[in-house]
């Protein structure tokens, strides 16, 4: 076999992925982007219910003119990595007002959110240490347990028991074993059960590390995410979050409580060994970060979107990733082709939301997924829905059934959910 | 310590549970298990054995008989 012969396996996948639907479900070809809500795609203008931007930030006007002004000020890019003549003032300014909202002693910048996992993890554990790391993890995380020295043990998605067993197995090594999870799961929005996770993280004398890639902005008083919301502060060892998200820029970030962690620059090739970010996007970064920690209206007005439409879906009878309102919906289909056909569905009616099926997708499921944004309005929550509401009940009124609690609601999607 | 024969009888039972086309296991030949099953196979013969598998250890085995080797040489 030679070295490209595999790759005829992913042209299939390709062609596969990309059948029964009108435009690419996959790597959608965004043309033109209008605002935090809309994208041209093929000469038709979408509502994005499919974008990681949580609050909206991509186009607020302050953020845009901080980076604009870092331009003029610094140029486009940032010349080198951190290590050689790209630490520019703006990068250690970021850095120090990020380990300030934790009131923490140390913070570090990094290139993407995906480096941000790949090295922490592969710099804090080394040979001899243990990362003990939920199974459904982000790709990031996988790939920084690759890259470390240390060995990888998976526990079972969400389990604190199956966890605690594994920790208990490592004995009195546990102290050099960090717990790996995410906050917010991104696939089916489902949360990390971090109390517990916490306290047998206490009980084995063992570390933690929280991902707060999907929660960071949107949870906690200060919006700091799910471990503030918790009080989990004072117990979790590091943070990691990312600018691409409830930021509205690119890039990611590790902050912690040990002083020691800022030692981390010194070996964390994903840190060492790539250029710094741009000057323009850590601008617009460290204002979306100041809008975000001055005041909760945003992430209020994310969170009556979330609720509403927990609600409401719960009605239509749509199965979810979690019962548990949060900025991530997904709507989870028995068959590829019924995921396939809703995904379909809402972009005929101009809703442009996210695709998932096996291989992609934890235990095989087909996804459709709807992120929330803070910069939606009502009227795009409604839209959301009565496209739902529809496709739950082909060829039926739709006006006609809100709010009523009827059984029919309920059993009538069971055709292609359940 | 375990011994060859209860590691096997566990990947074994473990095999079963996780690939469904039921097809005889050939010691010496590929697993053949995509990302998912490998994963499920993992915790499927650690709750057998009441043992922790490290991710490496089935990166390093393509086989039946080489999985085996490693999950043994946990105890070493």
């Amino acid at each position: 076999m030679s070295l490209l012969d595999k790759f005829e396996a992913l042209r299939r996948l390709q062609t596969a992925l990309a059948e029964g639907t009108s435009v690419p479900a996959v790597a959608t070809p965004m043309d033109e982007v209008h605002s935090a809500r809309e994208a041209t795609v093929k000469g038709r203008r979408l509502l994005l219910a499919g974008s990681n931007n949580y609050l909206g930030l991509t186009f607020d006007e302050a953020c845009r003119a901080a980076a604009i002004d870092a331009i003029e000020k610094y140029g486009t890019g940032s010349t080198g990595s951190r290590m050689a003549s790209g630490n520019y003032a703006g990068h250690r300014g970021l850095e120090r007002a990020l380990a300030d909202a934790f009131g923490w002693p140390a913070g570090i910048v990094f290139s993407t959110g995906y480096q941000a996992n790949l090295g922490t993890l592969s710099a804090l554990a080394g040979v001899g240490d243990y990362l003990i790391v939920d199974a459904d993890s982000h790709a990031s995380i996988h790939d920084g347990c690759r890259l470390s020295a240390a060995s990888t043990i998976r526990f079972r998605h969400n389990d604190p028991e199956n966890l605690d067993r594994r920790l208990a197995r490592l004995g009195p090594a546990a102290e050099r074993a960090l717990i790996v999870v995410e906050a917010l799961y991104s696939t089916l929005g489902d949360r990390a059960p971090l109390t517990e996770i916490a306290e047998i993280k206490a009980r084995h004398g063992a570390w933690l590390i929280v991902d707060e890639a999907h929660s960071f902005g949107l949870f906690g008083a200060r919006g700091l995410g799910l471990c503030e919301e918790l009080g989990l502060l004072d117990t979790v060892d590091f943070i990691v979050g990312t600018f691409s998200k409830s930021l509205g820029g690119v890039g990611g970030f590790c902050v912690s409580r040990h002083p020691q962690f800022d030692l981390l620059r010194m070996a964390s090739r994903p840190y060492i060994f790539t250029a710094s970010p741009a000057p323009a996007v850590i601008a617009s970064t460290h204002q979306a970060l100041r809008r975000v920690l001055a005041a909760d209206d945003l992430r209020a007005r994310l969170w009556r979107h979330a609720n509403r439409l927990y609600a409401e879906l719960e009605r239509l009878g749509y199965r979810l990733g979690t019962n548990v309102p949060g900025p991530i919906a997904a709507l989870v289909f028995e068959t590829r082709e019924a995921a396939v056909a809703h995904w379909q569905g809402l972009l005929d009616s101009g809703i442009y939301t996210n695709l998932m099926v096996p291989p992609a997708t934890p235990s095989s499921l087909s996804v459709v997924r709807i992120s929330l944004s803070a910069a939606h309005t009502d009227e795009d929550v409604t839209r959301i829905l009565q496209c739902l509401e529809a496709l739950a009940r082909p060829g039926d009124g739709v006006s006609d059934a809100r709010g009523r609690h009827t059984s029919s609601l309920i059993q009538a999607p069971a055709r292609v959910m359940s | 310590m375990r011994d060859r024969a209860t590691v096997a009888k566990a990947i074994r039972e473990a095999l079963d549970v996780v690939r469904d086309d039921g097809a005889p296991i050939d010691p010496e030949g590929e697993l053949g298990l995509d990302s998912t099953q490998a994963m499920e196979l993992i915790m499927e013969i650690e709750e057998r054995l009441d043992v922790s598998i490290p991710v490496e250890t089935l990166a390093d085995a393509r086989t039946f008989d080489q999985l085996c080797a490693g999950i043994l040489r946990l105890d070493s």
